[in-house]
């Protein structure tokens, strides 16, 4: 009885020793199985998704598209963030820092990778060449941020950190990387399944234009730092043919039905109360062409001259400390297009110059508010947003809008300039410039005589700048001509790429210091130069600030190549100071 | 590793050498005490050897008390100069009663021997020797039982106000003589309530004692549920009884610990009722990154490990509803009691999941041989808020002075009753109202009813309890109804075999969880920018005639909702069902050795849903349907879990001796189905099939952990205790190489009192020591990267590789825990302290470490890091009164904690613990060499001399980053005052809670004073406010600003920090009761045989706080945001009555 019971526990023991530290099943347990393995993706769900993504969803769209480069373009001022006096912001940085890195080169780079293995079994993939295009666009907008970035080894795969690379030595790899893709690019390759490409729905040959056309764009941004290069990979790119109509656009559908990060971004900021005119933007359009301002006026004041405010707005700026109400009687056909008036209030205290309180009826004042304006000053009735002008409704208000990339009113104005600097574009200066203009007048419903008109006006905007291309006003603005080629050229640029070219027109800024931009009124204490000056605009963005403490190392090294980390430190490509 | 293992050795030795010294000291002492088992012997045949000569009375007394069996019975009080008297004696070996002879020649005293006891008095004139008698008239006798009809062996019954007495029988009868008149006996035991009993003509009186509450009860429920004497555990373990949960409820009872247990940190959100509650033991883990509630304790309920899943460390800034956390589903009524196991032990038996604590509950059964037992108890409570945001009511809507119907801002002019065109576009007088929020917000009512029935024979026993609770919110059409059903039983199949089976059933309803933070749905948040002059009534109604929803501000519908919108057209609905289940088998196989096995399972089913109405019209696209959706989730979770245990245990002499080896099998499983509607093609139907985009999505995850333990407990003459753990764990998370990992502990209680001859004074003292090791391992699918492919956007297939590198190799974490205390009870067990010191290491962190962007991952999983929590805990309990009719009890908790990042990663400084991904105010951060939870923020811009600079006119200007630091989340102590007083039938009590320091930021402050609600907003609205600060060229300010350039420039979205950093110091009147239990008189007749009724509050008085308008114990998350408050949900006051009825 004794033994039996020791026996009965012995036996009890061990079984339950065995069952409780057994792990055969551990293996299996393993297995994920919400997701599949790298050995079950294509490149093309790669793609997919990162062209989507790169083009930004609102939260990032409005952080670094908008409140960065849109701003440090005047497209808008007065957001209301650290960006409207030059200073950058580290957390959006830091945010579209790692997944631009994590998610758009990362999944970019592993869908090449996927892709050149597949080739190697027999099976050259187009999606692998539109994955380098692609990926050569996510690298360029970043690196026009910040200068020199990782880029040889920026998510290879191995884990590893990698160095940050000169921006000549990226230029230089970008445009041979456009190169060769499209070289390798045929309607001989299979074709991406399922209708995964909603870009040009696999027309390979619009591919082939698109990068083109960007091994063009980047060809003219290094037109000072290498001009020949610049030349040649421009006329090479133009030779091998570049987007040729509207129907070449490289155009991302952006649809609200798919939830938060479709929609076209700025139909959110809209609903958020922001997108203010800038200054320079309505003394860019003010006068410009010589067209009667597309609105009622009934009943509005119109070029009002206005009062005289308190003097904290810059000096360079022809309307500075002026508080005008109502609307300008002659101005570029976009511009209320692009600006509504002001929904206003009835009665605004406004405190003038003398000291005294005005009260005011701000509704329908079609204004732009000045750039670089302290958080104080910005404060004040006569910049709030309800008391200037904000976007108007055909692109604040239509979450269906495609988002541009890269237009043929662009491709336009590029050619214009590359004819202009004496390349072989094709067709003349003047010629482009117009085709430009009237693009860009399409593309926003203008009518054919109203353009034509605009066209051939030698009415001057707010600084002289005139439409046709052979007038010249003659007039000089902070000690330069306003009226050359190269100032109507960048000036209709700036103004067709609006919404969607903030990117371009920021960096046109500090390539060409074109079109005329008003210095910010109050910047932060980094911008030594006050004046009208190149160094008094932003010149890029720092770097995150986690790449100091994660990435010492290479940071420092990446510091002293390049300058101080700081938004006055001038990339490679900018050689304007 | 091993430098870890002879770390932990060195620590251990560090605290148990302080042992080490007493027992060296007491050695001899404890060597010469010599053996007590001695039966009832008379004072004539036991001698006793004297030390010295001429000792008082006292020693001489304490002498004989330590060498023999012989106890005194004696009033100190009254015979205090006589215990002084010294007394002619010769040392050496006499006979107790030559001893007790000469005593009581030399004091004046006389002396009866009752069994082993001794009763002194004093000598009276006409006593002529030292032992009389009393001259008998009559005699009464009875029996003494405990509560559960036992009786009491050993009770002195004493003719008051005499030293007549007796002592009870083995069977706890009695015999004692009385005078004729009779007189009042006093029954007395220690452990026991002392009872007064008038004698009257009675002959036979029988009477029941009752534990007595104030001592504390000696056993409790350690490790693994086993019920351990409490001087032999080498920790501090605080048990409290389920009654003192129930007594003032709250819907998430764990709130109801809150001030109760040292170092227990309960962390109250401002999410609305079902939201949750957190709870930090010893500061929580400092575990740094890992699944939500990582932090948090496991709650461990009848030795069945219960899901306390998290939700509301998911919510951030922007907000979400707060579901709760998992414990909450634990009923109240069913807790006998809770003990919470703080540090070594915790983690060295329960394995990973313990290694931040463990709150061990143990649950009410049915008792044996005690009949049918019925009880009622219904608690009706009302719930109303305790602070309200601190708003201005001078100042409309608008900007600069001017009223403006469309401004979102309160910048207007001053409200006079004037007549303006308000955004309804009909002409009102403007006004503002006080009592706006407060008209709005309902009563909240919370109904608890709870039946109980338990029964019992000799061989088995039952409890049926059920609980049901009702509950309206606030916020009107929010409900939350519970519930809770449980069956107990226990047989006792044979004399070996005992089965303990429970199943319980848990389903909760709630209804319309308020939205916190920044969610647009929060309507608090909505409220504290809103224009004062936009009333809640204006509000109503909240849709027009074509069902759009009626907005003060149009333009702003992506960012506001109409309130009544928000409560009667948008909803949310959760409906979970939780079934605990618990079989254990209990076999003796001899009495040295038992094991006993079990199984028990944690299931939950939950389902969610959430609806964003259609209807809200965006006047730019025409579309009315923005922000419309229909959420519907479905969950399935379970746990179960298998063990056993077998125990052997010997004694040895003096030497006590249990080992016992034990088994574990967990088995996790999860599955939720989900699915969002997008933008809603129709109004009025929710269905996951009608919408813009309506995929669904799944998820599973399995995983297994199997352990294998061992423990030994050694026991020396009662009064040294030694255990040593050893756990093993398999994991199905880790990789194979690592998979199997294990883990020591051992601890040690020397109980001095019962070792050695302490001074009077102290009536029980013990040192203890405990030292231990416990790992934990990751979440499922951690080791290799997979992609997730989906159909989403323009329904092409997309996928996006993992943005964490993961290590296959990654290694389980480790935590090391040391304690040391000490407990005390002095004078006769009138005052108790327990004191602990503890330091806690985690070490080999499993991190989500940050890494350069340009690696192509966000995060690396690695095993780095390592973080200190240290602090000490105290208890204090007292009974400054104590008589028959009047008790006052006292109890203070007083624990602090410091929780540290010694080290993260070679050329790693800095881990972000919370930011704000909008990027807008603070972040919340670990620096090494830093206490964990720094906020950092940013200030104003300042000169080199550190003052504010202000621009041209003269307002201030903001740093440009935010890297100034605030504050510190971490609290400098917790504590709490507990104080109970019983006066007959009537318990009256209250409980003070006080949270000492730690920071936090108000979100919600920062926009009220940029939207000028705020009460601070109203001063210099006309001007006059000039800035101490200079200009940027460094000239003195002199320019004057007014309120509105001033708060627009410091607040907002984008704020100076500083200006909106609290103290987040309170102390509050957490609890207040009182209750009437009728007298047995009244009862008698009716058919009840107990019934008491009460009142409580919780929550009543916030006698200290620093903020206005906020409560600091209002956090959105018990994550590391905590420090951080947004639009929260008004702390509430509870307040209501409570009735019990026993049949």
């Amino acid at each position: 009885m004794k033994i039996q019971m020791k026996n009965t526990i012995v036996a009890l023991v061990c079984l339950m020793t065995f069952t409780f530290s057994c792990t055969d099943d551990f293996i299996d347990l393993q297995k994920n199985p919400n997701a599949f393995t790298p050995e079950n993706v294509t490149p093309s769900f790669l793609l997919a998704d990162v062209i989507s993504a790169s083009v930004l969803d609102p939260g990032m769209h409005e952080r670094i598209t908008q409140l960065i480069n849109d701003v440090f373009a005047q497209y808008y001022a007065n957001e209301g963030f650290s960006t409207q006096t030059g200073v950058t912001n580290d957390e959006w940085i830091s945010s579209y820092y790692a997944s631009y890195h994590s998610r758009f080169i990362a999944n970019l780079s592993e869908g090449i990778r996927l892709g050149r293995a597949s080739a190697a079994a027999g099976k050259p993939l187009n999606e692998t060449q539109i994955a380098r295009i692609w990926k050569v666009w996510v690298f360029s907008r970043a690196t026009d941020m910040w200068g020199d970035i990782p880029y040889f080894g920026a998510a290879d795969g191995s884990g590893e950190n990698p160095i940050y690379d000169d921006q000549q030595d990226i230029y230089t790899d970008m445009l041979k990387e456009l190169r060769e893709a499209v070289d390798s690019l045929s309607t001989d390759n299979p074709a991406q399944i399922n209708g995964q490409d909603y870009v040009y729905f696999d027309d390979i040959d619009k591919w082939k234009k698109f990068g083109n056309s960007l091994r063009l764009r980047l060809a003219m941004r290094i037109s000072e730092a290498d001009p020949v290069l610049a030349k040649s990979e421009a006329e090479s790119a133009i030779a091998a043919g570049v987007i040729a109509s509207a129907d070449d656009n490289c155009n991302i559908t952006r649809t609200a039905s798919f939830g938060w990060g479709f929609a076209y971004p700025y139909t959110f900021y809209y609903g958020w109360g922001a997108l203010h005119m800038s200054r320079s933007m309505e003394n860019l359009l003010t006068g410009l062409g010589g067209q009667d301002i597309a609105v009622d006026t009934t009943g509005m004041i119109v070029d009002d001259a206005g009062f005289d405010l308190p003097a904290i707005e810059h000096i360079l700026d022809p309307k500075a400390n002026k508080f005008r109400l109502g609307v300008p009687s002659v101005v570029d056909p976009r511009g209320p297009i692009y600006f509504s008036p002001a929904v206003g209030a009835e009665e605004v205290k406004v405190a003038t110059a003398a000291g005294d309180t005005v009260i005011v009826d701000t509704r329908n004042r079609w204004i732009g508010v000045p750039a670089g304006l302290s958080t104080g000053s910005a404060s004040l009735a006569e910049h709030v947003y309800t008391n200037v002008s904000i976007m108007g409704p055909s692109m604040s208000a239509d979450p269906e809008r495609a988002l541009e990339i890269l237009t043929y009113h662009e491709l336009c104005f590029l050619m214009a300039e590359a004819a202009q600097r004496g390349w072989n574009a094709g067709g003349t200066a003047k010629d482009w410039y117009e085709a430009g203009i009237t693009a860009s007048m399409t593309h926003h419903g203008v009518d054919a005589a109203t353009t034509a008109a605009y066209i051939a006006s030698s009415e001057g905007n707010t600084y002289g700048t005139t439409v046709a291309f052979d007038n010249d006003s003659g007039d000089f603005h902070d000690g330069a001509a306003v009226d050359d080629k190269m100032s109507k050229i960048i000036t209709q640029k700036y103004l067709a790429l609006f919404p969607d070219g903030g990117w371009e027109a920021w960096a046109d800024h500090r390539r060409l210091h074109l079109p005329i931009l008003i210095p910010m009124a109050q910047p932060d204490g980094r911008y030594t130069d006050r004046t009208g000056g190149p160094d008094a605009f932003v010149k890029r963005v720092t770097y995150p600030s986690t790449e100091e403490i994660n990435n010492s190392e290479f940071y420092n090294a990446a510091v002293s190549s390049q300058g101080p980390d700081l938004e006055t430190t001038n990339v490679w490509w900018d050689t304007n100071n | 590793m091993k430098l870890k293992f002879i770390n932990t050795i060195t620590m251990f030795t560090k605290y148990s050498i302080y042992g080490l010294i007493f027992q060296a000291l007491f050695l001899n002492m404890v060597l010469a005490n010599t053996g007590r088992a001695q039966k009832n012997v008379s004072v004539r045949e036991v001698k006793v050897k004297l030390n010295s000569n001429d000792l008082t009375v006292n020693d001489i007394f304490n002498q004989i008390e330590e060498k023999s069996d012989f106890r005194f019975a004696i009033d100190r009080a009254d015979l205090e100069s006589e215990l002084k008297q010294v007394v002619d004696i010769d040392a050496g070996e006499n006979a107790v009663s030559d001893i007790l002879l000469q005593v009581s020649k030399d004091s004046k005293t006389k002396f009866r021997q009752i069994n082993n006891n001794i009763t002194v008095s004093r000598l009276n004139l006409e006593d002529t020797e030292g032992i009389t008698t009393v001259k008998q008239e009559r005699t009464v006798s009875g029996v003494v039982t405990d509560e559960d009809n036992q009786g009491i062996p050993g009770v002195n019954v004493i003719l008051k106000g005499t030293t007549n007495g007796s002592v009870t029988d083995n069977d706890g009868n009695y015999v004692i003589s009385l005078p004729e008149q009779g007189g009042t006996l006093l029954f007395s035991f220690i452990g026991m309530t002392t009872q007064e009993v008038v004698v009257g003509a009675r002959s036979v009186i029988n009477i029941m004692l009752m534990q007595d509450a104030t001592q504390m009860d000696e056993i409790i429920v350690s490790s693994l549920g086993i019920e351990r004497d409490k001087k032999s555990l080498g920790y501090f373990a605080q048990e409290i009884k389920g009654d003192k949960i129930v007594a003032a409820r709250e819907t998430n009872f764990l709130n109801n610990l809150s001030g109760r247990v040292a170092g227990v940190d309960i962390q109250k959100t401002g999410n609305g009722p079902g939201g949750t509650t957190g709870i930090l033991i010893r500061g929580g883990g400092g575990f740094l990154s890992g699944s939500p509630g990582k932090n948090q304790p496991l709650f461990v309920v009848d030795g069945i490990p219960i899901d306390n899943y998290q939700t509301a460390t998911s919510t951030n800034e922007y907000g979400a509803t707060d579901n709760g956390n998992g414990a909450q589903h634990i009923n109240p009524d069913d807790i006998e009691t809770m003990t919470i196991l703080k540090g070594p032990e915790a983690a060295a038996l329960y394995g990973s999941r313990g290694m931040t604590g463990v709150v061990l509950i143990t649950t009410k059964k049915g008792t044996q041989g005690k009949g049918l037992g019925v009880k009622y108890s219904g608690s009706f409570t009302f719930e109303s808020p305790l602070v309200m945001p601190d708003m201005q009511n001078e100042y409309a809507q608008g900007a600069n002075g001017v009223y403006d119907a469309i401004s979102t801002g309160s910048w207007g002019p001053q409200i006079t009753g004037q007549t303006v065109t308000d955004w309804t576009g009909s002409d009102n007088p403007l006004t503002a109202d006080p009592d706006d929020l407060a008209n709005f917000l309902q009563t909240g009512t919370n109904f608890t009813n709870s039946i109980d029935v338990t029964g019992g024979t000799e061989k088995a026993t039952f409890r049926l309890g059920y609980t049901n609770l009702d509950s309206k919110g606030l916020i009107p059409n929010s409900t939350l109804k519970r519930n809770m059903i449980t069956l107990r039983s226990t047989a006792k199949l044979t004399e070996r075999f005992k089965a303990d089976a429970k199943i319980s059933y848990n389903n909760e309803k709630v209804v319309n969880r308020p939205e916190t933070s920044g969610s647009i749905n929060n309507i608090f948040s909505r409220y504290q920018t809103r224009p004062r002059n936009v009333q809640f009534n204006h509000l109503d109604p909240w849709m027009a005639a074509d069902g759009t929803m009626i907005l003060w501000s149009p333009i702003s519908f992506n960012g506001l909702r109409n309130p009544y919108w928000i409560t009667n057209e948008d909803s949310n609905e959760d409906n979970t069902d939780r079934i605990f289940s618990m079989v254990k088998l209990d076999y003796i196989f001899a009495p040295w050795l038992k094991a006993f096995a079990r199984y028990g399972s944690d299931f939950r089913s939950a389902q969610r849903e959430d609806t964003k109405a259609y209807g809200v019209f965006d006047p730019g696209s025409g579309s009315r349907n923005n922000g419309s959706n229909y959420f519907a989730q479905n969950t399935r979770s379970t746990e179960t879990n298998i063990d056993f245990l077998v125990t052997a245990s010997k004694t040895f002499g003096d030497l006590n001796i249990a080992f016992n080896i034990g088994g574990n099998s967990r088995h996790n499983t999860f599955f939720q189905t989900l699915g969002n509607t997008g933008l809603l093609d129709l109004p009025g139907v929710y269905n996951l099939s009608y919408g813009s985009f309506n995929r669904p999505a799944s998820i599973k995850s399995e995983s297994r952990v199997r352990s294998l333990y061992g423990f030994a407990n050694f026991g020396f003459k009662d009064y040294l205790f030694l255990d040593l753990t050893y756990r093993n764990d398999w994991s199905s998370n880790l990789n194979e190489d690592v998979w199997s990992f294990s883990y020591p502990s051992a601890s040690l209680s020397f109980v001095l009192s019962e070792a050695v001859s302490l001074p009077n004074i102290i009536s029980f003292a013990k040192v203890r020591g405990a030292t231990s090791q416990g790992a934990s391992d990751l979440d499922p699918y951690q080791l290799s990267p997979t992609y997730a492919i989906s159909r989403g956007f323009l329904n092409v297939i997309s996928t996006t590789g993992p943005s964490i590198l993961f290590d296959p190799k990654i290694r389980p974490e480790f935590v090391t825990s040391n304690e040391f205390g000490f407990d005390l009870k002095l004078l006769n067990n009138r005052i108790g302290i327990e004191w602990a010191a503890y330091t806690k290491n985690i070490t080999d962190q499993i991190l989500d470490l940050p890494v350069p962007g340009a690696t192509g991952y966000a995060f690396k999983k690695v095993n780095a890091g390592e973080v200190e929590s240290k602090g000490f805990e105290l208890m204090i309990s007292g009974s400054p009164v104590q008589t028959s009719e009047f008790q006052w009890n006292i109890m203070i908790n007083y624990a602090t904690n410091e929780t540290k990042l010694i080290e993260l990663v070679p050329g790693v400084e800095r881990l972000l613990l919370q930011s704000d991904e909008s990027s807008r105010a603070i972040r919340i951060v670990a620096d090494e060499g830093e206490l964990l939870g720094n906020i950092y923020g940013r200030d104003y811009q300042r000169d080199d001399n550190g003052s504010i600079v202000v621009d041209a006119a003269g307002i201030p200007l903001k740093a440009g980053d935010k890297n100034t630091l605030m504050g510190n989340t971490q609290q400098d102590f917790n504590m709490g005052f507990i104080n109970d007083f019983t006066y007959r039938g009537i318990n009256f009590g209250f409980l003070i809670d006080w949270k000492q320091g730690g920071q936090f930021y108000s979100q919600s402050m920062a926009f009220m004073h940029s939207n000028g609600t705020a009460q601070g907003t109203v001063s210099y609205r006309e001007g006059g406010l000039l800035v101490e600060g200079v200009t940027e060229d460094g000239a003195t300010n002199t320019n004057t600003i007014n309120a509105q350039q001033y708060w627009n420039a410091v607040a907002g979205a984008e704020p100076i920090v500083s200006e909106f950093m609290y103290d987040a110091t309170s102390i509050r009147l957490r609890e207040a009761y009182i209750s009437y239990t009728l007298p047995q008189s009244l009862v008698s007749g009716t058919p009840f045989n107990n019934v008491s009724v009460g009142i409580t509050a919780r929550n009543l008085w916030l006698i200290k706080s620093e903020v206005p308008g906020v409560d600091p114990e209002t956090s959105f998350s018990i994550s590391n945001a905590r420090g951080w408050e947004n639009g929260a949900f008004p702390s509430t006051k509870v307040y209501g009555f409570n009735i019990n009825l026993g049949f």
